[in-house]
């Protein structure tokens, strides 16, 4: 079970905070993905992807951060099929971060699922919203 | 020991179960959410790209013997064997990693070990976790 909550801030520039409330695996990926795609839909152009209340992430949910970077990029986000492919998608502009998305207090199993996957550090992490917010 | 028809909806079943069932076998607290990742991915794996949409069945056994914590997958998917995919070079650029098997990538390093064995009629994994101590006391 997840739950998607979406609030619109104003830092420097716009940004919708997306919270993840619940569990994030191959049953709910897609509904992360599909709302992001709702808000770039909509002009969204920065997301920071609050955490502090997943209590689970799978390897799906690497690819719905991943797929939310590449559609705030204006690119098409990948096939869950391609494995770590995917993911090498992400590196064509370098080693930087991705500066429109950001996340917000990932738990323990969260955090640690990005640091070992190597995905941890394409995204700037903050424990406090408001400084997150004002990172963009 | 636990059926689940094989679809991504009863994920959440099958980690309960898993820890419920690491839980009453004394499983050390800090290890059992490593037990319940390993599990996730691998059965995902095997509802995702094992059966692909066909309906079919998945099996999570769970026994103790020692300081081990013992888990058995058995599905009828088309055989796989995941432990033969390359272990990645963590330390590798990410460009320079094997394609597929993120999964489990997550689930050999969260456990102590993996193994496969092709059945009559499917797969089985078999994984262990060092994470019971007889004693009492936290082995892992």
């Amino acid at each position: 079970m997840l739950n998607i909550m979406v609030e619109h801030e104003t830092a420097r520039v716009p940004v919708a905070v997306m919270k993840l409330v619940g569990e994030l695996d191959a049953s709910t990926y897609q509904d992360v993905i599909a709302r992001a795609a709702e808000l770039v839909e909509q002009g969204t152009g920065h997301i920071l992807l609050d955490l502090g209340e997943l209590t689970y992430m799978g390897s799906s949910g690497l690819f719905a951060i991943h797929s939310v970077a590449m559609m705030l990029r204006g690119e098409t986000p990948p096939d869950p099929e391609d494995g770590w492919g995917a993911i090498h998608r992400l590196e064509p502009r370098g080693s930087e971060m991705v500066a429109e998305l950001k996340l917000l207090n990932p738990l323990v199993q969260v955090d640690r699922v990005l640091d070992r996957t190597g995905l941890k550090r394409y995204f700037e992490t903050h424990n406090n919203r408001q400084t997150a917010l004002a990172a963009f | 020991m636990l059926h689940v028809p094989a679809t991504v909806n009863e994920l959440a079943n099958v980690r309960q179960f898993i820890r419920q069932q690491a839980e009453q076998a004394g499983a050390d607290p800090g290890a059992v959410p490593d037990i319940v990742q390993a599990v996730d991915e691998l059965v995902t794996n095997a509802i995702v790209h094992g059966y692909r949409g066909r309906r079919g069945t998945v099996e999570i056994a769970v026994d103790r013997s020692g300081s081990s914590l013992i888990v058995r997958l058995r599905d009828q998917a088309p055989p796989f064997d995941p432990t033969l995919l390359p272990a990645p070079d963590t330390d590798a650029p990410l460009s320079q990693r094997p394609l597929g098997g993120m999964g489990v990538f997550l689930a050999r390093g969260l456990t102590d070990s993996l193994t496969y064995r092709r059945t009559a009629d499917g797969n089985e994994l078999t994984l262990i976790k060092e994470c019971i101590d007889q004693q009492g006391g936290a082995a892992c």
